[in-house]
């Protein structure tokens, strides 16, 4: 029965190693430890996951340090903060500039006739 | 065509509100012929001869046959400025003033319901307009 148990340990151990493997090759260089302990895989993981969140965090902080610089003056190389293109103000497209003068100065001119006429 | 579509869906988007429909034609037909109606001859002549009689035809056709879904009367007014600015006319304010303009397209947009014959109510417009219309100042 010694000898199962040994076996036992045995697979448990190269189940072990597997998933370290394993944990090797999601999180690479870190994960090496997992392979010593079956049990202590989780943990590396979670390192590596922490890693992971440490590596996003540098990207991140540049890309808020140029919005929070921000405005016009967004480098034209990065292509992560464009300048946006100025919303035109009034009413929406009209063809013809002169039926837009018309609709402003009737809007103007009217404005309270226009909020009561109601269908 | 376009033009008034257009003031339709800038009308129903400043003052529409949340049950506004911007740019939908419920009756095409109604739109077309209201468009064209200051256009159209009797017999080889010209129904509405002068300006003031075409924007009142206009305007009356638009009233009445309401293509649009819903702020009909707006898109008239609005209108209104439009067809006087593209001929180099606007509107004296002070002749046809907001209440007066409330009141008018009111009774056109509902003369059948209130039981006013549409001539008459086409003779208000016309005059009312005859006396409203100026021309544009440089």
């Amino acid at each position: 029965m010694k000898h199962g148990d040994k076996a036992k340990s045995a697979k448990t151990k190269a189940s072990g190693k597997e998933k370290g493997a394993k944990a090797v090759q999601k999180t690479g260089a870190k994960g090496g430890k997992a392979g010593e302990t079956g049990k202590k895989a989780p943990a590396p993981a979670q390192k590596s996951s922490g890693a992971k969140a440490a590596a996003k965090a540098p990207a991140k902080a540049p890309a808020e340090k140029s919005s929070a610089k921000g405005g016009g003056k967004a480098p034209a190389g990065n292509g992560a903060a464009k300048p946006r293109p100025a919303v035109p103000a009034g009413p929406p497209g009209f063809s013809n500039p002169v039926v837009a003068n018309a609709f402003k100065r009737a809007v103007k001119k009217y404005p309270n006739a226009f909020r009561k006429l109601t269908d | 065509m376009q033009d008034i579509v257009e003031l339709h869906r800038a009308v129903s988007a400043e003052f529409g509100g949340t049950q506004a429909h911007p740019g939908v034609v419920d009756s095409q037909f109604g739109l077309v012929n209201a468009v064209q109606r200051p256009q159209v001859t009797t017999l080889g002549r010209e129904a509405y001869p002068s300006f003031p009689e075409k924007v009142a035809a206009f305007l009356f056709a638009l009233l009445t046959y309401s293509p649009f879904r819903g702020g009909n009367r707006r898109v008239a007014l609005a209108a209104l400025f439009a067809f006087c600015e593209l001929n180099n006319r606007t509107i004296d304010s002070r002749v046809l003033d907001e209440k007066s303009a409330e009141t008018l397209f009111r009774r056109a947009a509902a003369h059948r319901e209130m039981g006013i014959p549409p001539e008459n109510v086409f003779r208000e417009i016309r005059e009312m307009l005859s006396r409203a219309i100026v021309a544009l100042p440089s």
